[in-house]
Parts: structure tokens; sequence; C-alpha cells
């Protein structure tokens, strides 16, 4: 009816000599009028129909949806999801895994309304954690929006049936890179096997690309029975999934790989005792001056990366593949006087990436675990400049004592240490919370700095760490800091007031929280 | 008073201010924080100190602050503790300051009382009459003008219109203003974006213009129509009806009032607030509409999901639906009891229809549906009764409504506009939640 109408308005009327019928009954209220043109006719039509339209209007027949099943879990109570809700603003979203754990802790789960902000989230850790509480109504929620159904997924990779294996193989043949990926790392975790034999299965259809991606996930479960399908991987043509290859083959002690690269190791790395006395050790290295085509094979290449010479590239790559144990064996001397002994070659520094890059990567035995400690006295005085990924991966490996005892021992010693490391990043990597005594020594030294207003630029990076980490009974002091009389109250530095500010009111709504949640579980 | 802080940050004029009071909602940043029966107060350290007070009953505040904004973040500070930390506002007789406040808030509203009570004063009958023909004249003139501009429009083609111009709808709504014809105005100026929104705005321009064309039309002979029709025909136009008018004529009904949903439009210059109210006793609901301007508050502090007892008076009209809030009782509280509303969908729309066979124009239907479930069906939102019959909802994002909901039956409320439902909260599990 509407839409003879709408076209004759489109178009306009000047050239109409009159107006479509609408319909008998509309048309019949409409004649009495005294109607002097077209355009009065059009406009008194569509009034009427529009207005017929919608008195006559019918309902939808839907379906309705089945209901969210029965909850097992306990759910939180409505002051506690006021203080979670904050954790969604950006001042406090950093609180959000602390509460969540919390949560997950106690057993219990979110309250129905937090659900959408929380299935959104886009971090895979902070998602790990939402998985624990959204009980039943978050994945009844999850199976019917498409964008949530990371969820689902996840909970079918946790579960290891034949049926689930099943509809996850159909996933990973047609899903997303990321979602096979996903996939293979689920499936390499509950069965190492039957992933290499999925991936074996695509690989030389895969593009390029999707190789190197996949071949990733085969560090989950990496065994030597992994060793002939990555020795395979290493005549391929793409240079990143043969270099990935070698990675996973380096961590393989055992493997020929590591043979063949401690054979180049052992050609390229001497030692001699000069002197008389031919008491202290020298390493020399004489790196490869050209590669085989068996280097290439394993990884070498022939182009390094802008800025670094071929042979100080090669000399890193060998190292790298070599267990670190080998060299205390071969020169029958500890780390620290290996270290040492190569303190004025020429090749210094590619040695001593070449043997953190194997601290980092490869799979340590504990006569390799003694080299830790000492690399990382070396790293942290270092006259070479060690990139942050190369220094935080070490530190990695460092056991969460050793991590605690040097940290302290940094923190009260020399603040110099707070400048020239990522001392954010270092605290970030301990097990949080914080343990009591690493937690007393961070707040009495950072007390101090406050007082003596030293390193308070450097100390304000570390506020976003210490106010997740630092455990419940910290939390009184940090709110002192804004007390009246406070040492804040004299800053003059805008950033830093502001970030101590900030620091104030995290605490205080991680407190709150702590106080609600607290009297809840009572 | 019993608020959520979702209530209270509602009230806050802008997102900054929404910010800014939830900064000052930690007692801490508070001294002298106290409540009486009569009312909520604290004093807030800012660049200075501010005393800020609230009337328990309307919600009625004032803070010492030279914020031009209102509610000001310190209130609304104040009223998010009071909703998150009651045990922070020990209870007390009221401070001096708080006295002096509520004392001039008395003799203010027992002058306004006088006023009311007092002998009118003599009218100039024959003055007032020639003001009354006056305007009569100036809009019916102004109706005619706009009149031809429609068919104007109809004649070269809607096609002609250049998409995002919204000028041409802003200049004949001030052609209409000018012609003291303001209701019409802003029923115009709501098709402005039109063109930018849908790819349906030929149709849903033509038949916005028609019902335009229809109303203009009844208003020519408005004499002939019956006086509640004049009434809404007036009202639609731009007359309005004074508050001495609707306490001389209005029909006035104490109830204990919900206020089951709200919503506000913001034009740049004037802000509307639309509340729907439901009587618990009488089961009639109402709409109660407020204007500020800027930044300014809404004289009657309604908050979704709050009850009050109160007398409200109708808007004469044959829908008898836009109301006025007259005497408030005792202070707000919660809903906390399920409100009446229709058992179906159909009911629902026979009301709605019963209200377009009165008076067409007045078209949105406000309510509450009882034991429905939403639903999602080829990516749109339905809400459904327990026949399965389903209104499908205005486009928008419903999710939290259906995670709170779980696809158990609720009670929604929200306003039907002849085409879509719009919810405006949700009442479940002894709760009412914003959608």
């Amino acid at each position: 009816m509407m839409d003879a109408l709408t076209k004759l308005a489109l178009l306009g009327t000047s050239s109409a000599s009159s107006c479509p019928s609408s319909n008998e009954q509309m048309d019949a209220l409409i004649d009495p009028l005294k109607i002097n043109s077209v355009e009065d006719a059009l406009l008194l039509k569509a009034g009427v129909t529009s207005f017929y339209m919608q008195a006559g209007r019918d309902p939808a027949v839907v379906n309705q949806l089945d209901a969210a099943p029965e909850e097992s879990q306990a759910a939180i109570l409505v002051p506690t999801e006021r203080i979670v809700s904050k954790a969604f603003e950006p001042t406090y979203s950093v609180l959000l895994p602390d509460f969540l754990r919390v949560i997950g802790s106690y057993g219990m789960r979110v309250t129905p309304a937090l659900l959408p902000q929380l299935l959104g989230v886009k971090d895979e850790t902070t998602r790990e954690l939402v998985r624990q509480v959204v009980g039943e109504r978050g994945r009844w929620l999850a199976n019917l929006n498409p964008e949530w159904s990371w969820l689902l997924k996840s909970d079918r990779r946790d579960s290891a049936d034949a049926e689930t294996f099943e509809s996850l193989k159909q996933e990973f043949d047609h899903g997303s890179i990321k979602e096979r990926c996903q996939i293979l790392y689920a499936v390499r975790t509950k069965s190492p096997e039957m992933g290499r034999t999925w991936l074996a299965d695509v690989f030389p259809t895969e593009s390029a690309d999707a190789r190197a991606q996949l071949i990733e996930q085969i560090a989950v479960g990496l065994s030597r029975d992994d060793e002939p399908f990555l020795e395979s991987c290493l005549d391929g043509r793409s240079v990143n999934v043969r270099l990935i290859a070698c990675d996973l083959l380096a961590q393989l002690p055992d493997s020929a790989f590591v043979a063949r690269m401690t054979l180049r190791a052992n050609a390229m790395l001497t030692g001699q005792k000069p002197g008389m006395l031919r008491k202290t050790l020298k390493l020399v290295c004489q790196p490869p001056q050209e590669l085989t085509k068996e280097d290439e094979r394993d990884g070498l290449l022939e182009k390094p990366p802008t800025q670094t010479g071929k042979r100080s590239y090669w000399t890193e790559q060998i190292l790298k593949a070599v267990p670190l144990s080998h060299w205390t064996r071969m020169f029958s001397s500890t780390p620290e006087e290996l270290l040492n002994a190569i303190t004025n070659d020429d090749y210094a520094e590619n040695i001593l990436r070449g043997w953190l890059s194997s601290a980092i990567s490869g799979r340590l035995s504990s006569a390799d675990e003694e080299w830790l400690l000492p690399l990382w006295n070396v790293v942290i005085v270092s006259r070479f400049k060690i990139e942050q990924p190369l220094i935080i991966g070490l530190w990695n490996r460092l056991n969460p004592t050793l991590q605690e005892t040097t940290l302290t021992k940094l923190l009260t010693s020399s603040n110099a240490s707070l400048d020239s490391l990522p001392m954010n990043q270092l605290m970030n990597s301990l097990q949080q919370p914080w343990s009591s005594s690493f937690s007393k020594a961070y707040w009495s030294q950072f007390s101090k700095d406050l007082l003596d207003r030293r390193w308070l630029p450097s100390w304000a990076t570390t506020f976003e760490t210490a106010v997740v980490a630092l455990p419940p009974e910290f939390l009184q002091s940090i709110l002192k800091l804004d007390e009246p009389g406070s040492v804040l109250e004299q800053m003059e530095s805008s950033y830093l007031k502001s970030a101590v500010s900030k620091f104030v009111e995290q605490a205080r709504i991680r407190r709150q929280f702590y106080d609600i949640i607290n009297r809840t579980i009572q | 008073m019993s608020l959520t802080s979702e209530q209270v940050l509602q009230m806050a004029p802008d997102a900054a201010s929404a910010s800014a009071g939830k900064k000052l909602a930690s007692p801490r940043q508070w001294t002298d924080l106290g409540q009486s029966e009569l009312a909520i107060w604290g004093k807030c350290q800012g660049s200075a100190v501010y005393q800020v007070k609230i009337e328990r009953s309307s919600l009625g505040y004032q803070c010492s602050c030279p914020s031009r904004k209102f509610p000001c973040k310190h209130v609304l500070g104040l009223l998010l503790i009071t909703a998150d930390a009651p045990a922070s506002l020990s209870q007390a007789t009221n401070p001096d300051w708080v006295v002096d406040w509520l004392d001039k808030r008395q003799a203010k509203a027992e002058k306004a009382e006088q006023k009311k009570t007092a002998p009118p004063k003599p009218v100039d009958e024959k003055a007032q009459q020639k003001r009354a023909d006056q305007r009569n004249k100036k809009v019916e003139d102004g109706l005619a003008r706009f009149d031809l501009w429609m068919k104007d429009l109809v004649r070269v083609g809607l096609a002609r219109l250049n998409r995002g111009d919204t000028q041409i709808w802003e200049d004949q709504a001030k052609r209409l203003v000018d012609a003291q014809a303001s209701g019409l105005a802003g029923r115009l100026r709501m098709l402005s974006n039109l063109q930018l929104t849908t790819q349906e705005w030929p149709r849903l321009l033509l038949e916005e213009l028609g019902r335009i064309k229809l109303l203009i039309h009844a208003y020519q002979r408005i004499e002939t129509l019956d006086e509640p029709i004049q009434e809404d025909l007036r009202q639609m136009i731009g007359w309005t009806v004074t508050q001495e008018e609707l306490e001389s004529s209005g029909e006035k009904i104490t109830d204990s009032w919900a206020v089951i949903g709200q919503t506000i439009d913001d034009d740049d210059r004037v802000r509307v607030q639309r509340s729907w109210l439901v009587g618990r006793m009488t089961g009639k609901t109402v709409l109660v509409v407020n204007f500020a301007v800027g930044t300014q508050p809404f004289a009657d502090g309604l908050l979704p999901g709050s009850e009050q007892s109160a007398v409200i008076a109708i808007y004469p009209g044959s829908l008898g639906q836009r109301a006025r809030l007259m005497v408030r009782d005792d202070s707000i509280g919660a809903i906390i009891d399920r409100v009446p509303g229709s058992q179906t969908v159909e009911a629902f729309l026979d009301r709605a229809v019963d209200s377009m066979a009165k008076f067409p124009w007045g078209a949105v239907t406000g309510g509450v549906l009882k034991d429905v479930t939403l639903t999602l069906h080829d990516q749109r939102w339905y809400v459904c009764d327990r026949d399965g019959k389903g209104l499908e909802l205005t486009a928008g994002n419903y999710w939290k409504l259906l995670a709170i909901t779980g696809g158990h039956a609720c009670d929604l409320s929200g306003e039907w506009d002849g085409v879509n439902f719009r919810p405006l909260g949700v009442f479940s599990q002894g709760g009412f939640f914003l959608p």
C-alpha cells in the first residue's frame, strides 16, 4: 500500500495527474475531505495509511530460547559486583585479573549483569580466569553469541574424550589460523602424538606462514618422537619454518641436530691457557668463514640481520643450539670461569648472546641451570648492550626464590638498577602475590626513597605491578600515601602526584574488594 | 531513600560529571557526613570546603560549589556514598546549615502554596481573548505556510533532498517556533537525521509528513472536535498547560508510583526527560515529561527503579497519559514488588490501539509486559510472552538484559512506538535493572 505512495513522493507529483489508491477503507475516509491537489491527496493518504498499518500490527510469532540451566556455584553479592564492575574502567582494569582469581579461588561465580563485559575480554590470560567464574549462565550466553564462542572452545579443548577430539579436528581443519593454533596447542597438551599427526597430515598443503605458526605449537609436549617430523621440516623451502624447527630440535639435547651443532661449536670455540703458569683459561672464537649447504639446512643463514656481521651472527646461532653444560664439561671449568674466559675475545659479545639464547630457548638440565645466576650477574653489569627480551628471558629462567633474593639485593644495594633495568617487567614476572619478605623489602626501600625523593619516576613504573602483587596487608600502607600531611602533598611533579594518586585509588578499590568478599565468605 | 549507584549515575548531566562524581564517592574525601529523616549532607574539600545537602523526599539538592552543572560532582558523590556506603552516613540531627536550607525550601514551597490558594487576580477577559486570537492567527498562518512547504516538497520529490542536509528541517522548525507551534517544531526536528540513519527513510519520512498533514487538517477544524481531543491537539501543536490550569482542572491521582523507565533526549538546546510511572494500586500508566536547558537539572528527581507515594495531576486530553508530579509524600525507595502490567503481548497491543483510537498522534505507549522472555531470532531481538507472541525490540544491545534474565520469565518495562518495543528496564530476581 505504502510503496506506491512512497514512489510517487520520491519522484515528485509535478507530472502526476492523480494519486494512487491506498485501499477502499482508507480511500473512503479521505474521500469526503475537500482535496484540492495531488499533493494534498498524497500526504493525507500517507498519513491515514501509516495509522492504519500501525493500528493493525499483529504480534510476531517467535520461538523462545531454552532457559539457562541452574547454577552450581554461589554468586558474589551485589556490593562485590559493584566493585568488580569498577575494574572495567581504564583506571582500575589492572585489578580485574586479581578480582577474578580471588572469586575463582572461593569457587564462586560473578553475577549475570557482569557477564557481557567479561565475555568480551580479549586478553588470553584473563580469559582463563573468566572461564572459572562465569558459571552456567556465562556458557549459556556464549552459546548464543558467536563473539563469545572462545569460551566454549576453551572448555572443549580442556576436555579429552574421543567426541571432543573429533569436534576439535573439525575446527582444526576449518578454523582460522589463530583458532587452529589454539586447538593444536590444546591437543598437544593432551596427546602430543595426535597433534603431530594432525599437523603432519596437512603440513604439505599449508602456506609457509601457516606452517610457521602451526609448527610453533609442537613446543608443547616436545619429545624425541617429534624429531623425525622436525628434521623433515629442515628440508623445506621456507626459512621461517626451518628456523622454528631448528629452535625446537635444539631443545632435544640428544637429537642429531644438537650433535651436528655441537661439532660446529667445538670447531669454533677453543681454549687456551697462555702465560707461564698456564692457569687462566682463555677462550678463542673462530667462526666459520663460509657456510656449507648442510649449515644452511641447519638454520645458519647466509644473510644476517642488519647491523650484524655474518660471522658474529653465525657464532650466536651455533652456540644457541648447544647445551651450556657441554662447555663446563669440555673445558672442565665453572660457568664463572668460562664467562671470564671470553672477556677479551673479539667475539665476546656474540658468545655471550649465544649462551644467553641457549639458556633461554633450550631445555635446561640441572648442570645447565648452574649457568643461570652467573649469566645474570654478568648481564646486569655487562658493557654490551643486551636487548630487553634476552634480559627478561633469562630472568624468567631463574627460579622464584632466586628471583626474589636477586631483586631484593638489587632494590636494597644500589638503586642504579632501577634506571638501568626493566624493573617493572622483572617484578611483574615474580610469583604473585609477592612473598612477605620481598614485599617488605619493596615497601621499605620505596618508603625510604620517597622520603629522600630519589628514583621516584622509576618507582612509579612499578606501581601497576605492585598494586596487585603486594599482599592485601600492605594496602593500608599505600592508602597512607594520600593522607593529609603526607610526602605526596609536598611533591611538585604533577606526573608523580598523578602516578601516586592512581596507585592509591587502585589500592583503595582493591582493599574494598577484599573487605567485601571476605565479609561475604564469613 | 534506597538508591543504586546506577540510578544515581543516571542523574549526571554528562559522562564527565558521572566520572568526577565517582571519584568523590569515597567517604574519606568527606567530612561531617550525616543523615536524618529529612536530609543527607556532607562537606567535601575542593578548592574550598563545599557544603552539600540533599532533601530525601524530592531528591532536591544544593551545593555551595560554583559549578554550573546540575547535579554537580559533589552531589553525585554524596548520592553515590548514600547508595554504596550508607553506613558511613551517621544518623544525626540536621546541622544548622542544613536546617537553614530546608527552612528556605519550606518557605518557598509555602509561598507557592499561598500563591495557589490566593484569590485569583482579576482577569481582563477582553485582553485575554485578544491575546488568544492573536496567537490562534499566528499558529494558523504558520501551519498554513508549513502545509504549503510540505506540498512543495512532495511536488518536486523527496529524492531531491540532499543527504545529510539537516538545515532544511531546522529552518522550518524555526519558522514553526516563530509561529508559536513549538510542539510541531520538535516533531519536525526529529526528522532531520532520518536520511542518515536508515535506508527506509523515504517511506518513514512520507509517513511522518502524512501524519503531520492530518494533524494540521484536524487543527483546521478543531472547533468541530470533542473537547478532550481539542486539548490533545493544542498540546501537540505547542500550547502549554500552566501549573495553575493543571491544578485547577487536572484529574488528581494518589498512588504509590513506580518509575518503570526513563529516556533522555538531547538536541543540543533542551534535554527532554520522559519518565514512565505505574501506580501500584490504580494500575494506571502515566508519562511525566521534564525539560532542562543545557546542563540544568530536571525539575523532578525521578529515578528509574524507584517508587514513591505521590499525587499526580493528569494533563487534560483524551489519552489521560501525560502527568505531572504534584505532591510527593514519603522518601524514595526502590521498587521491590512486581508492578501492574499487561499479562500478554496481545493485551498490551490492545491497550496501544485503544490509545491510538482516541488520539493517533500520541502513539507511544508505555507499560510493563509481565512474565515475558527475551529472545534472539535471526539476529533480531524480541520480547515474547507465554503464548509465543512477540514484539520486535528497537535495535540495540540487550545482552545484559538477557544475561540477567537467563531466558527465564521476567517483567519487562518499556515503550511501544507502533513498530518496535524499546526496553527501559527489567524486573528480575527481585531487582530492577536498566538495559
